[in-house]
């Protein structure tokens, strides 16, 4: 065995992991071989000097350092970990925050709609005071009133809507209603009224929103008297002076299935009792004089002298389909319809079935009668 | 004991399901093994006490990542050598910064006059130097099995290297220790 195969299997002598046979070869080699001899002795005396290096003793709280660490980063995991997923989920920060903004969204965007259907049906009264006794000029109406283009009687109309209720109640200043141009009139309004019982003419489910006072006048105050329009319900505003008022439309649009522009009829002196009542209403035209509206009709209970003949107001009413026909007759009898729209004709084709309309009445302040030389 | 019939795979298992406590177990057994390597491959007593538990905190927080493909010991060694490489790295070895350790071995010869403890202390100092002063991965592999006594299959494990080269770089890293420790140790000796 030569000095070179010694040197390479030295580290397989040293751990005596070779077989006996070469083994031996090795020792007698090294024997022999004073240099291959040195470099054995020399290597197992490192070897030696390695292994007997004294152990260390461990620093004393070693363990108790490292545990504390230990608790230390699972404390901070465990909050991490109640906030988000477990260290073992594959769902990340930012996907987890386009999750909940996603749910945010869809929780606005249906909120953003139930408000637009609450709102559509909300119904507004517009109202411009005026003087007892004084017309409403047309100056004073385009004062007191936001001028809004012509409105069309298309369901989806988009004019502006008109708020606030009637605020005419006992004890209040009077608020009158000055009359608007009709070619310059467009609010929309909605009035809710309770169905009637009155056995002359079947009820008619209409709604009529305005302020809780009035809209009690309009329900069974008076049985003979259809709680129908505007014209009986209202306004019992009391003989004083009255002071502007104006309201400033702030509800949505409305769109109306149908328009009406009703002028009222003239109603009896103002120093009698008396009320736009149906009866009164019915038998008294444009034509009846001052004179004959001093009889006092059969009033329904709930009226007071009503004092809204300078009124001019914009009411919504919601129908049924099938009482609409029904509605406009009471309305003719009721008033005097100067206009309609759309006309009677596109009238069933535009109008929907399966659901309640919404019908638009302005009405006009009642004319003040003309002197007998003058009739009709 | 009870706790020594608990291989520590268990332990590692017990662990990964959330039982913190597992971990001190796992430290009690290996403390002393692996400060004993930090601390021959540093030779600075306080630089192996803030890398052993460096090298114990990062096994805690990677112990997810442990698959039990090897064991926990060949894993740990491993983990405890990279921090012990890299310090080393930084560390002026030639300048040892901290008082020698006293023996501790209890297989100290109790007998020896003072003379001969000098000695054995000084040779001591002389091995540990000499360790400081050789590359990294000799030094590793030398401990490894020349200190601790393992084997070269788990040596090749915990280097990542394969057997052969383990014993290759071992037979070179003792061929460059002897060197440097030949004006001190060998002289004149006989060839077992």
């Amino acid at each position: 065995m030569n000095c070179e195969e010694v040197k390479n299997q030295l580290l397989d002598y040293h751990d005596k992991a070779l077989d006996t046979s070469t083994m031996t070869r090795i020792a007698t080699h090294l024997i022999s071989c004073a240099p291959c001899g040195a470099e054995a002795n020399g290597l197992a005396d490192c070897i030696e000097q390695v292994a007997a290096l004294p152990n260390v003793d461990v620093p004393i709280g070693f363990t108790q350092r490292v545990m504390a660490h230990v608790r230390d980063m699972e404390d901070q995991s465990s909050i991490r970990q109640r906030w988000f997923l477990p260290w073992r989920s594959k769902l990340s920060l930012p996907a987890t925050g386009l999750v909940l903004v996603g749910v945010l969204g869809v929780f606005l965007y249906q909120k953003e709609e139930d408000l637009k259907l609450s709102r559509k049906y909300d119904s507004v009264t517009v109202t411009v005071p005026v003087e007892t006794g004084k017309a409403p000029s047309e100056s004073s109406l385009a004062a007191a009133l936001p001028s809004e283009s012509p409105s069309k009687p298309a369901p989806k109309s988009t004019d502006s809507i008109s708020q606030s209720l009637h605020s005419a109640a006992a004890g209040k200043s009077t608020s009158a209603k000055l009359s608007q141009p009709t070619q310059t009139k467009k609010r929309q309004t909605g009035a809710r009224l309770e169905e009637d019982s009155v056995a002359k003419r079947p009820p008619i489910q209409v709604q009529e929103a305005s302020n809780p006072t009035e809209s009690g006048r309009f329900i069974g105050d008076a049985p003979s008297f259809p709680a129908f329009l505007p014209f009986g319900g209202v306004r019992h505003a009391a003989p004083r002076s009255i002071t502007m008022e104006r309201f400033i439309p702030s509800l949505g649009e409305r769109v109306a299935d149908h328009e009406f522009i009703v002028r009222r009829r003239w109603p009896q002196r103002r120093d009698q009792e008396g009320s736009l009542g149906a009866s009164s209403v019915r038998r008294s035209t444009e034509a009846d004089s001052a004179a004959n509206l001093a009889t006092p009709p059969a009033a329904p209970a709930f009226s007071v002298a009503p004092k809204f003949e300078y009124i001019a107001e914009i009411r919504f009413y919601n129908v049924a389909p099938q009482h609409f026909e029904f509605f406009k007759q009471e309305l003719a009898a009721e008033s005097i319809i100067e206009s309609e729209s759309p006309s009677t004709s596109k009238e069933e084709e535009s109008l929907p079935t399966d659901r309640q309309l919404l019908i638009k009445v302005t009405i006009l302040p009642a004319a003040p009668p003309e002197p007998p030389t003058s009739s009709r | 004991m009870a706790s020594e019939a608990i291989s520590d795979a268990e332990y590692v298992h017990r662990l990964q399901r959330g039982e913190t406590d597992a971990f001190e177990t796992l430290i009690l057994r290996h403390q002393k093994t692996i400060f004993n390597l930090v601390y021959r491959m540093l030779g600075d007593y306080d630089e192996a006490t803030e890398i052993s538990q460096e090298a114990f905190l990062s096994a805690y927080r990677a112990i997810g990542n442990f698959r039990g493909e090897a064991n926990f010991s060949t894993w740990l060694y491993r983990i405890a050598l990279n921090h012990a490489t890299t310090r080393r790295k930084n560390l002026n070895l030639r300048q040892q910064r901290n008082v020698p350790i006293e023996n501790t071995d209890p297989l100290s010869d109790p007998h020896a006059g003072p003379v001969e403890t000098v000695e054995k202390n000084e040779i001591r100092d002389r091995v540990q130097q000499a360790l400081n002063s050789l590359d990294p991965e000799d030094a590793a592999v030398i401990l490894l099995r020349d200190l601790q006594d393992v084997p070269y299959e788990e040596v090749a494990r915990v280097l990542e290297i394969p057997v052969g080269t383990v014993k290759s770089r071992l037979h070179r890293a003792r061929q460059a220790l002897k060197v440097k420790l030949a004006p001190y140790f060998y002289a004149g000796r006989k060839a077992v």
